[in-house]
């Protein structure tokens, strides 16, 4: 009975973790509506940098993450600027934009791994806090995904669903073209919305990094995660992508109990194959999204 | 000399992949990022019918299209009613579904240690052995794969089917049965790309689910864009081009081999970045 407790706390810290990935990259969907996967290769560099201030240069934890968080913001707007809105605006098919932030996520990837190489790296020193609730143990960071995901979850429903930006984000998303009439300038908010997402994913780099340690093909997992939780929660809303999230973590922590960790990732992909197959809407999707673009 | 020889068998398996991929892609206009799991599944039931139930080579490499086909409609038929971007995410499971059963299937296909000893190919009672011998074969095989594609291409069925690549609900509305022939092209791409399954499994005698990852059907993939999507000259020149780039590696000494492979990731990374900038038809672009 223990152990299932223990198992579902760490599966609800592993969700929260996703839910932040998941939103992340909802912030980026939902505006653009093109699988921009440009996020993996910001995730790694935010990783990497802040593996370098931490254990290389000494700055303590808070600080490191703040700077990274910058650095992940001015990244994802350069990648933004230089090379992304040039693909898109040669407006060729949706492909284009896949295609082109896939070959940045390999690109970033590939530099990562010749320079620093495949292990693992972990941008903490010393041991983590332990907190003890009865049979319940967590670490510090831990928590902090929690704190994390409900915060950045609150602060997008404010700035999606409320401010002046949002709404406009919202309206390119429901019809490009009418928005660009009415006077919307759709490349900058759409450039500040995936920055903003590429954001909240640095958010998640620097949890993990601190936590479990960060490798350059942890880029591409945070894709596919990202993939699932919007997927599994419903294209098209922030709630569906964090519930999506916490559903994983929880399954993926708490299938150890019954199948080999082998088989994780495995039974991870089959869910996503049977939604995809049988409810593409999701479980909080909206129903005919592609009707309105 | 040898090591030309071993470049253009690899070159010529390369070709056979790309070029059925280019069915699905370039012709039927179907994004599915899984093409090497049709490779993978074709060398893995090639290789356990040979082994196992002491096939032939040439019945062998038949079945094993015949049981990739059959695979291929695990994806194809609920394939059809999803919308574009969800295809993508759909290939992308099915792939990481199926690499993680050869992976992790240890009784079936020895999980990562892979199934050594594949017997060299013998055809008509002669034991194809030599890297020449086996070359000719190849180059046999490769070239009625690639003619059978330039037939399809200009062939009535091919031409329905770059009808639903540029406007599906125009073939919709001349009567032709569009789900019927989403099927067949991914049947017959998942096919073609067994057999090259099949001759990689033979040649290097040894298979591993390494060579079957995301990163292969990513190589398919970008051999494709960089060639041309659409066009067989150009994919089977991108194919040539990007087999043979990262081999100048070897020749720079003093570079140390843990970087050779982030060497060559970066490689095709930024041809594509370029090619998706600058050319994103190719360096052969499809006639219209």
């Amino acid at each position: 009975m223990d152990l299932i407790l223990n198992l579902v706390v760490d599966g609800i810290c592993e969700g929260a973790r996703y839910a932040i990935l998941g939103m992340g990259f909802a912030l980026i969907f939902n505006t653009q509506r093109m699988f921009d996967i440009s996020f993996g290769g910001v995730y790694i560099w935010c990783g990497f940098a802040l593996w370098i201030l931490v254990t290389q240069a000494g700055i303590n934890l808070t600080l490191a993450g703040i700077i990274v968080l910058a650095i992940g913001y001015l990244l994802s707007y350069a990648i933004q600027k230089i090379y992304l809105t040039k693909v898109r605006s040669r407006s060729g098919p949706p492909v284009g934009i896949f295609l082109g932030s896939m070959a940045l996520l390999m690109a970033m990837e590939a530099i990562t791994s010749i320079f620093w190489g495949g292990t693992i790296r972990v941008g903490r020193i010393g041991e983590a806090a332990l907190f003890k609730w009865g049979v319940v143990q967590l670490s510090d960071i831990k928590i902090l995904k929690v704190i994390f995901a409900i915060s950045i979850f609150l602060l997008i429903q404010y700035v999606f669903m409320r401010s002046p930006m949002g709404v406009n984000a919202r309206a390119i998303a429901t019809n490009q073209l009418l928005a660009k009439i009415v006077g919307l300038q759709n490349e900058k908010i759409i450039i500040f919305t995936t920055c903003l997402g590429c954001t909240v994913v640095a958010i998640d780099a620097v949890l993990v990094c601190a936590d479990t340690g960060v490798y350059p093909a942890i880029g591409f997992q945070s894709v596919m995660i990202a993939f699932m939780s919007v997927i599994l929660g419903g294209i098209g809303s922030f709630t569906g992508a964090a519930i999506g999230g916490l559903i994983i973590g929880v399954v993926r922590t708490v299938a150890v109990l019954e199948f080999p960790t082998l088989w994780q990732e495995l039974i991870l992909f089959l869910i996503l194959f049977l939604i995809i197959a049988f409810r593409p809407i999701g479980i909080w999707g909206i129903k005919d999204w592609k009707s309105e673009v | 000399m040898e090591y030309l020889l071993h470049i253009a068998i690899i070159i010529l398996i390369n070709i056979i992949l790309s070029v059925s991929f280019n069915i699905l892609m370039g012709y039927a206009g179907i994004f599915a990022l899984c093409h090497a799991i049709f490779y993978g599944i074709g060398a893995y039931a090639s290789t356990l019918l040979m082994i196992h139930w002491g096939f032939s080579f040439i019945p062998a490499l038949l079945c094993a299209m015949v049981i990739t086909a059959l695979f291929s409609l695990i994806i194809a038929v609920p394939g059809l009613r999803i919308h574009w971007d969800y295809m993508v995410i759909f290939a992308f499971s099915f792939q990481m579904i199926l690499y993680h059963v050869m992976l992790n299937w240890i009784d079936l296909t020895r999980g990562p240690q892979g199934i050594p000893g594949i017997p060299a190919p013998i055809i008509f009672g002669f034991t194809v052995e030599s890297k020449i011998s086996i070359l000719l074969l190849y180059l046999v095989i490769s070239s009625a794969v690639v003619y059978l594609a330039k037939k399809i291409e200009s062939s009535p069925f091919g031409l329905v089917l770059k009808g639903i690549k540029n406007d599906e609900l125009a073939v919709k509305s001349i009567g032709k049965n569009v789900t019927r022939h989403k099927i067949i092209a991914f049947a017959f791409a998942a096919a073609l790309a067994s057999v090259s399954g099949t001759l990689i499994s033979v040649y290097v005698s040894y298979i591993s689910p390494a060579y079957f990852d995301l990163n292969m059907s990513v190589f398919i993939l970008i051999c494709l864009v960089f060639g041309g999507i659409g066009k067989i000259q150009g994919v089977i020149l991108g194919t040539i081009g990007l087999t043979a780039l990262p081999e100048l590696l070897r020749f720079i000494p003093s570079l140390p081999s843990t970087m050779l492979g982030g060497i060559r990731d970066l490689i095709y990374a930024v041809v594509l970045l370029f090619f998706m900038l600058y050319r994103p038809q190719g360096i052969v672009p499809e006639t219209k």
